[in-house]
């Protein structure tokens, strides 16, 4: 009788991992639902606990000290030549254990990742900034959380791409691109998670920032090459494309728009 | 309820191939996908965040200084280094005869009791988890918290399926009457 129940309580907690509702799993066993409710209940409630958050802080004091030991490992093992940013950052063995410490120490001492949070793309720390982003991101557990994150990151790319113009000349194309990315997932990836009453006030603030970005853009055009003026007309091109939907969808209530696979609407 | 994953089967395979070569890109996307759900794994097993942070970033170290020797499935591996060192942790905290940091937990929860199982919050759950065994304790985390399936619990835990299903049994039937006589 009780591996029968232990049978029937995981085949329920599968199921309703699948999609199926409590009430779903608890009419293929009649007889057994008072026994099986209550524990579902309580595996339900545990999945529904919001996740714990740790400091910033201490993602980015692991991801250092992650590091220097994979630097330890590799001066064990044998030299190797860095392939990337982060690569620089760690792979050279005699100065990285020094190196990482004095970041830990700088970091520490300073507010953590006040220091990479002013780095720009091909800066030693940018590549650190933007994990510390990530990780920020899956560790928020509420979708309006999630959309506000969105839209910073979407607004730091902005802010990167007049630095990065201002400071060394030329456009960073890839920065462009995943500063469209960023605020194309603002709007296809975060608004449809949003509840219904708090998508026009995102939907909003999207717009808002929509504008601000063609502006930003158009302001960029004059300042760059004119061989890189036609990747910023295109550029302002989709920011434009963008607003048309966002003011459609608004106005007849629609909050997904349909321009890629996969899309759907919703009333 | 929906399990939640950001790699697939294929490119896990490939990031821990690129990470046993110590690629520092590799390892990285490792953190950043494992970070949250080994935290929150030792932070309910230990009940104290600054002790979870210290103990997630200590797991990230064994793994790296024992990548290369990996063998099997991953996220269980990870897991069980998770595990060893929250071990680690009680063992010292008794050996230095220190009061149970989940002590403190729990005079936080007496001071909120649970209304109905919607209601659960991080401290009551915590509190519930400081009254099961061990296993118990991994049980529902590894499950609830980290929606794990039972096939991954039964490796971390080196047990059979069938053990994880008993286990899980057992611990939601415990915390049912635990939240029973503190309503």
């Amino acid at each position: 009788m009780k591996n029968d129940l232990q049978t029937m309580l995981d085949h329920c907690l599968e199921e309703m991992r699948r999609g199926k509702s409590l009430e779903e799993c608890l009419q293929e066993f009649p007889q057994w639902a008072s026994q099986l409710k209550p524990l579902l209940r309580i595996a339900q409630s545990i999945e529904h606990l919001p996740r714990p958050e740790p400091s910033s802080e201490a993602v980015f004091s692991g991801l250092i000290q992650m590091g220097r030991a994979s630097a330890l490992q590799r001066k064990e093992k044998a030299p190797r030549r860095g392939r990337s940013v982060l690569n620089a950052l760690f792979s050279k063995p005699a100065f990285v254990p020094a190196l990482a410490t004095a970041i830990v120490f700088i970091f520490i001492s300073f507010g953590t990742v006040m220091l990479s949070a002013g780095s720009l793309p091909g800066d030693l720390l940018y590549p650190l900034k933007l994990i510390t982003e990530r990780v920020q991101y899956s560790l928020t557990a509420n979708p309006e959380g999630k959309a506000e994150l969105r839209l910073t990151f979407a607004d730091k790319r902005l802010q990167e791409l007049v630095k990065t113009i201002n400071k060394r000349g030329g456009l960073d194309r890839a920065l462009l691109k995943f500063m469209l990315k960023e605020a194309q997932l603002a709007l296809e990836d975060n608004a449809v998670l949003l509840p219904k009453p708090r998508v026009l006030i995102y939907l909003t603030k999207l717009s808002y920032f929509n504008d601000y970005q063609r502006e930003i853009l158009e302001q960029i055009r004059s300042q760059v090459n004119p061989s890189e003026r036609e990747t910023i007309d295109t550029a302002i091109r989709v920011c434009h494309q963008r607003r048309q939907w966002m003011r459609k969808m608004t106005r007849e209530g629609m909050l997904r728009p349909c321009w890629g696979p996969g899309c759907y609407w919703m009333r | 309820m929906k399990k939640e994953s950001k790699l697939d089967h294929r490119e896990l395979t490939a990031l821990v191939e690129k990470a046993k070569q110590l690629d520092v890109d590799a390892l990285a996307a490792l953190y950043e996908v494992f970070y949250p759900k080994i935290y929150s794994y030792i932070y309910y097993r230990v009940g104290h965040p600054e002790d979870a942070e210290d103990l997630t970033s200590d797991t990230f170290v064994r793994m790296v200084e024992s990548i290369r020797k990996q063998k099997r499935a991953f996220s269980p591996w990870l897991f069980r280094i998770a595990s060893n060192l929250v071990i680690d942790h009680y063992r010292k905290r008794s050996v230095r005869g220190e009061t149970p940091l989940t002590e403190e937990v729990l005079q936080i929860a007496d001071s909120a009791p649970l209304e109905s199982e919607k209601d659960l919050t991080k401290e009551q759950l915590q509190k519930g988890l400081n009254q099961l065994g061990e296993e118990q304790q991994q049980v529902i985390v590894l499950k609830f918290i980290n929606n794990l399936d039972n096939r991954e619990i039964a490796e971390i835990l080196g047990k059979s399926v069938g053990a994880v299903k008993a286990l899980q049994f057992r611990a939601l039937s415990s915390l049912r009457e635990i939240f029973a006589e503190d309503p």
